[in-house]
């Protein structure tokens, strides 16, 4: 089944069941996959599924959603962004010692849809970045010790790796704040 | 900008003494710009870190988050979601990628299959028990639903717990020739009621339709398959199942499967 990208948008929305089964039959085994292997079952990603599917409807119908890359790929990352965020929000309540706080389901969805343009955002401007800032900041930010980017990286000291993540995150806030999608989407 | 960053970062990076700590802590109260550079360097730390997410307050976006608040609460939505749902519980899946465990406990119990029925305990036989745990689970409702389709459902379902087999599986029958997104619950029916009516080969033919479902229906083919066995008096591939069932506690009928296998052995 060869659909173009947008196709899949109003077929979706039109709850087209040809449609429907093709995206279940190509991705719903990896988003399984990806649930099953980080702590979670298959009714998770099932709700993960259907949520990440309700959510493109959602942004092709009221925020002009257009695809520009394979829609199989787009909607498994929208899959394994929810299952993250649900993975965090409960990571969340633990802490705060089980105080959960009361949103309907519907305005957790629409909280996720925005928080997931967000992440676009930052990833879009992350990729406009050279490939060595990029490197640097994926180790920085996944926590890796500056002793092992020095080490990995070949850099002269701490020092100097400090002074190349400062310039890096410098660029990206710079790329951020100069897109006006930002503004809408901050939380301040 | 080049000084808040400066301090921003280490104020994350917990690089502060004490004194710094509280100056920046109070400048933050009254310095807005400051106060949304921070805000930045952790939204972006979040969305960048692959274990954590950026959760948004909606504090400046509140009627964007009402219009698709209100998108999802509408019939449209409601439906669509339905949808997903009913053609995701008709999806056929891969077949399972059984483990290297799964055939060494396989091949051991086909060698013991001999064994098992010389030291059967006299206790209870496999009908016995087969009749304790085929209560044991609760079955699936179709109550909620509402749709002309799925009365039958409900009407099946009915006459399943009035015990009336012959009869739900009639109706269930009616419900798969008329009705293409069939809801896969309805195998677990025809399973059992085929089974307790001694239609070994429905029950089997259902119970291989559900466990290749893409449903969560689907997890439960291994303690139906282990009922099956035991009541074929097929006990080397009932422990088989139960096995598997073991092999993580998160799977369906953990507890009932030890216990089963216990009195098994």
């Amino acid at each position: 089944m060869n659909v173009p990208q947008d196709d899949y948008l109003k077929a979706l929305s039109e709850g087209h069941t040809a449609t429907i089964q093709h995206v279940y039959q190509q991705i719903f085994p990896k988003v399984l996959t990806f649930v099953a292997q980080n702590k979670g079952q298959q009714s998770d990603a099932d709700d993960v599924f259907q949520k990440a599917l309700l959510q493109i409807v959602a942004r092709y119908k009221l925020r002009g959603l257009s695809i520009n890359t394979s829609f199989e790929a787009f909607l498994f990352t929208a899959c394994k962004n929810l299952w993250r965020r649900e993975l965090n929000k409960r990571k969340r309540e633990v802490t705060t010692e089980g105080v959960k706080e009361l949103v309907s389901e519907e305005r957790d969805m629409a909280l996720a849809l925005l928080e997931q343009e967000k992440w676009e955002l930052f990833q879009e401007k992350f990729k406009l970045l050279s490939e060595n800032c990029r490197t640097v900041l994926k180790m920085y930010f996944n926590k890796v010790p500056y002793e092992s980017i020095v080490k990995e990286l070949g850099y002269r000291s701490d020092n100097v790796l400090r002074q190349r993540i400062f310039k890096c995150k410098a660029k990206l806030t710079e790329l951020v704040k100069k897109d006006v999608r930002f503004h809408k989407l901050r939380n301040l | 900008m080049k000084a808040y960053m400066e301090q921003i970062d280490k104020y994350l990076n917990h690089e502060l003494i004490d004194l710094e700590r509280a100056a920046f802590e109070e400048a933050l109260t009254t310095d807005e710009d400051l106060r949304r550079a921070l805000y930045l360097q952790l939204e972006m730390r979040d969305a960048l870190n692959e274990d954590s997410w950026s959760f948004l307050q909606a504090s400046n976006q509140e009627d964007a988050v009402k219009a698709l608040e209100a998108f999802f609460r509408s019939q449209e939505a409601v439906q669509l979601r339905e949808k997903f749902k009913k053609v995701g519980n008709t999806q056929p899946i891969a077949p399972r990628n059984r483990s290297r465990k799964f055939w060494w406990v396989a091949a051991s119990l086909i060698v013991m299959l001999g064994a098992s029925y010389l030291f059967w305990p006299k206790t209870q036989s496999p009908q016995e028990l087969f009749a304790e745990y085929v209560v044991v689970d609760q079955m699936p409702s179709f109550v909620a639903r509402s749709s002309s389709g799925d009365d039958l459902l409900q009407q099946g379902q009915l006459a399943f717990e009035e015990e009336a087999y012959t009869q739900s599986l009639e109706i269930f029958e009616s419900y798969l020739n008329t009705t293409e997104e069939v809801d896969a619950r309805v195998y677990s029916y025809i399973f059992k009621a085929s089974l307790l009516l001694d239609d070994i080969a429905s029950a089997q033919k259902a119970l291989n339709t559900l466990e290749h479902t893409n449903s969560f229906e689907a997890q439960k083919a291994d303690w139906y398959y282990a009922l099956f066995y035991l009541h074929q008096e097929r006990i080397a591939e009932s422990k088989e199942r139960l096995e598997i069932i073991l092999s993580d506690s998160k799977n369906y009928q953990y507890i009932q499967a030890q216990e089963l296998l216990n009195k098994l052995k």
